[in-house]
């Protein structure tokens, strides 16, 4: 009843392979394969087998991934068939099979009507036992200043060695060599700055090779090609003023009066005993009656006061100056950060463009 | 002697612009206080000297704007005499009022000023113009100047004509933390009056003291 089961599938499945017989006719890969599909359901195992190998290698280069994953699981359901009269399990040789299989999709589950659980038991050996690595790419991404982007994520079936490096076309020494692991996923990460960072990709254009390397078997290895090209144009800056200069700066405290005082007091004692005696009435008057004797204390006195005050004196503080000094001050501050503010938006709104290309 | 004086103004002026080449100014100043004077005054009236000494008491009043001002002065008291009258008493008043015109450094001052004096020789009065140079010295942050002013005393309205001259040094002290100022100085002045054929000159020397509210911005 299972086999009759089996056999109606098989053929339902077949269906679109084989199409008209002037298709048939045409295609020789399809023809082949319906053959060998026939041989399995019809429990000959080994016309199965010779009919699937025939495919896989005499049309190796015709075949699209569809046909070679039904070529393999006919051959692979043919050399390990399940537990029937007649049949001989070629463990070893379908075991070679289903590795193949998932060379070609890690992921891969047999049809249910190629398959059976000894079958099953098997691919799972094969998936254990197989190394497939893979990596995918980002196309395109924008990147801020900054950011880090992952442009390749690499898995594998086994825990690999992951190796890059990245190196510019103008053959300069690679920007970026680096690896991880042993471990089953890596990924490649590219980091932009619009500074001087060593780290950072700058515009250019680029070869990125990436490589998996088994890490229980040194030879199984895997290496993927990729061109990178970086649009990253030069960032137009404000430029940002200098600070103030002190040497520009008006002084806030006049220099010290010591000479002022000294002179302003000599000139007031002075003037208050020299005038008096000199600014007299009259001759008659100047001799009937002495000059007022007081103006020579006062004049002393007088003296005394403003050299004191002068030597006393710290500079007279210039408000005018500080309050024109404080509004430069302010001014440059302004200017630097409106700069500085106008800068860093430029540098957040920057983006720098990443593009990947699988190299065949 | 006006030969004399005149040269002391211009030595005087040359000095003041020498010193106060930084001078800050400010902008505007209020002045309002108390004056005391210890005065000597000597007069020769028919060629007998006189000397009396006296002291008076009134206000000051000095409005500054930018470069100009106003500052009026009227005090009086009592002397008493100790000439020919031998000893009686004569009160006297002052009265000085003068427009300020330039820097405080060196400013042009045009005024009018009016005397009066009464004793048992009886009453009498005068009044002049005047014109001549205030500066005021600021030495440094101290708060103090250093004020110098002289003119000259010229006959205006009335039947004495006086003329003469004055001059007055003082010191001011004017924190700028606190809105009073302080004043010590000498003043003096000297008239020579005439009235027809009465001819009568007289001076007088001042021990100024002053202070009170001063407003400056």
């Amino acid at each position: 009843m299972l086999q009759t089961l089996r056999r109606f599938i098989v053929v339902i499945a077949a269906l679109p392979l084989v199409g008209t017989p002037a298709q048939a006719q045409r295609s020789p890969i399809v023809d082949v394969m319906l053959r060998a599909r026939t041989a399995l359901n019809d429990f000959r195992f080994a016309e199965a087998d010779s009919l699937s190998t025939l495919v896989l290698t005499a049309f190796d280069r015709q075949l699209n991934r569809q046909q070679r994953i039904e070529a393999l699981s006919i051959a692979a359901a043919a050399r390990f068939p399940d537990a029937v009269e007649g049949a001989v399990q070629r463990r070893e040789s379908a075991l070679e099979a289903l590795r193949q299989l998932v060379r070609l999709d890690p992921e891969i589950r047999l049809r249910e009507d190629l398959s059976w659980s000894g079958l099953d038991v098997l691919l799972d050996e094969a998936r254990a036992s197989t190394f497939v690595p893979r990596a995918a790419h980002v196309a395109q991404s924008s990147l801020p200043s900054g950011q880090v982007q992952n442009v390749v994520t690499g898995t594998s079936t086994l825990p690999a060695r992951w190796t890059w490096r990245l190196t510019p076309d103008s053959g300069a020494a690679p920007v970026l060599q680096d690896s991880s692991g042993p471990a089953l996923t890596a990924t490649v990460p590219l980091r932009f700055t619009l500074g001087e960072e060593a780290s950072s990709i700058r515009d250019g254009s680029y070869r990125l090779l990436v490589t998996a390397r088994n890490v229980s078997a040194r030879t199984d290895s895997a290496t993927w090609a990729y061109r990178v090209i970086v649009s990253a144009p030069v960032l137009e800056r404000v430029p940002v003023p200098a600070a103030l200069d002190p040497a520009t700066l008006l002084p806030e405290v006049a220099p010290r009066a010591r000479t002022r005082g000294v002179v302003a007091g000599l000139i007031a004692g002075a003037v208050t005993i020299a005038g008096t005696s000199a600014i007299r009435a009259s001759s008659d008057l100047s001799s009937a009656v002495s000059v007022d004797s007081r103006s020579v204390m006062v004049g002393v006195l007088i003296a005394l006061g403003a050299g004191t005050a002068g030597f006393l004196d710290k500079g007279q503080a210039l408000p005018e100056n500080a309050a024109a000094n404080l509004q430069a001050r302010t001014q440059r501050t302004n200017e630097i950060q409106a700069a500085i503010a106008e800068n860093r938006r430029r540098n957040e709104s920057y983006r720098a463009t990443v593009t990947v290309e699988a190299i065949p | 002697m006006k030969l004399r004086l005149t040269h002391l103004f211009a030595g005087l002026a040359t000095c003041l612009a020498s010193v106060t080449a930084q001078a800050q100014e400010p902008k505007f100043e209020f002045r309002l206080g108390g004056v005391s004077q210890l005065s000597v005054r000597n007069a020769l009236l028919a060629s007998d000297a006189s000397s009396s000494n006296g002291s008076t008491g009134g206000v000051d009043l000095g409005l500054r704007w930018k470069q100009f001002g106003f500052a009026v002065r009227a005090h009086g008291g009592t002397f008493d005499d100790s000439g020919p009258a031998g000893g009686s008493i004569g009160d006297l008043a002052f009265a000085d009022a003068m427009l300020l015109m330039g820097p405080r450094v060196t400013a042009l001052h045009l005024g009018y000023g009016l005397r009066g004096s009464s004793s048992v020789l009886g009453a009498s009065s005068f009044s002049f113009a005047r014109a001549g140079l205030t500066s005021a010295i600021e030495i440094g942050g101290t708060g103090i100047s250093a004020v110098f002013s002289g003119g000259l005393l010229v006959p205006s309205f009335g039947e004495t004509e006086a003329t003469g001259f004055e001059l007055e040094t003082s010191l001011i002290w004017a924190p700028r933390r606190f809105p009073v100022f302080a004043q010590f100085g000498y003043r003096h002045e000297q008239f020579n009056l005439v009235s027809g054929d009465f001819e009568r000159p007289e001076e007088t020397g001042s021990v100024v003291l002053s202070g009170g509210l001063r407003l400056s911005r």
